[in-house]
């Protein structure tokens, strides 16, 4: 078990189509997120992320998210409770403006 | 480093012994702010050992040479955690107030991530970090002699770069023959500006 794995994990969260991101989600990471969430392209209506336990999010974190969003069809790609750090981040990068199939709720 | 026997000695061990793992596990965390340091110390000397004595240990810093920051960085993307720790570490030991501390080191986690993912695409290299805080102000340099010069721009990681200038007063990148070096300044607020405690 590497440094990164233990830094960061994604699991499916108690309802359909919803995943929990526990950790710092980085470039070590972002794999996980695409490997986890390709199953989204089977079926259609929103996916929630579960950002109440991401501590960490970088660049690459965002784009790993936006590609999240792009294989969601027929609904929108939902942020859930973004920590203070993480949604931060979310503002400064302008993800929400940037791409309109996501949203933020608290 | 001022201590009782009980933080070296074990018993059916010589006395010297244990003087010697205390001074190797010193070494290892001898850049962190004496908290940090004094919770490493407990962590490396007695954790999962049987204390048969009372341990009282004090730590002290004497004529620390300004605030300055040193990491080099290997290329595996996971090192970047160590650095985010490692630099936090330093920010938040020279006053730093939280939500500063937080701007910075995303903001030299993206200028290493970038050299890691750009600079070292062929082969293994390092990554140089060094930072110096004067007077308030926070002057940060990372360094790689990668060849990411090369490299056609690429858009994903155009959002790196645009967050490393929101996050910082200014961000130069140089390119020549013997690599990349990032330069970020940043004026900060610290309790003492002098960056020393």
């Amino acid at each position: 078990v590497s440094a990164s794995t233990s830094a960061f994990r994604i699991e499916p969260g108690s309802e359909e189509r919803e995943f929990l991101l526990v950790g710092e989600l980085d470039m070590a990471s972002t794999e996980m997120v695409a490997a986890a969430t390709a199953d989204l392209e089977v079926g259609t209506g929103d996916a929630v992320l579960e950002l109440r336990d991401l501590t960490f999010i970088d660049s690459s974190g965002i784009l790993a998210i936006s590609k999240v969003a792009d294989r969601v069809r027929g609904g929108k790609l939902i942020l859930r409770h973004p920590t203070e750090a993480v949604r931060r981040v979310l503002d400064l990068v302008g993800l929400t403006e940037a791409s309109p199939g996501i949203v933020i709720a608290d | 480093v001022l201590y009782t026997d009980g933080l070296v000695e074990r018993r059916g061990e010589s006395f010297d012994r244990g003087v010697e793992r205390l001074l190797r596990s010193l070494e290892r965390v001898s850049d962190l702010d004496l908290e940090s340091l004094s919770d490493a110390l407990t962590r490396d000397l007695l954790h999962e050992v049987r204390r048969d004595d009372d341990v009282a240990f004090l730590c002290l810093r004497i004529g620390q040479p300004g605030a300055v920051f040193g990491w080099t960085l290997g290329t595996d993307p996971a090192s970047l955690r160590e650095l985010r720790d490692g630099f936090e570490a330093w920010l938040r030991s020279c006053g730093l107030e939280p939500v500063e501390t937080e701007s910075v080191v995303l903001a030299v986690h993206e200028a290493a991530a970038n050299a890691i993912e750009h600079g070292y695409r062929e082969r293994d290299g390092d990554v140089a970090i060094d930072a110096i805080l004067d007077e308030g102000t926070l002057a940060i340099e990372i360094r790689d002699d990668g060849a990411w010069r090369d490299d056609p721009p690429d858009p994903s990681r155009g959002r790196g770069l645009t967050m490393m200038r929101a996050l910082t007063d200014s961000m130069h990148i140089d390119h020549d023959e013997n690599g990349t070096t990032v330069r970020m300044r940043r004026r900060v607020g610290v309790a003492d500006p002098s960056g020393s405690r």
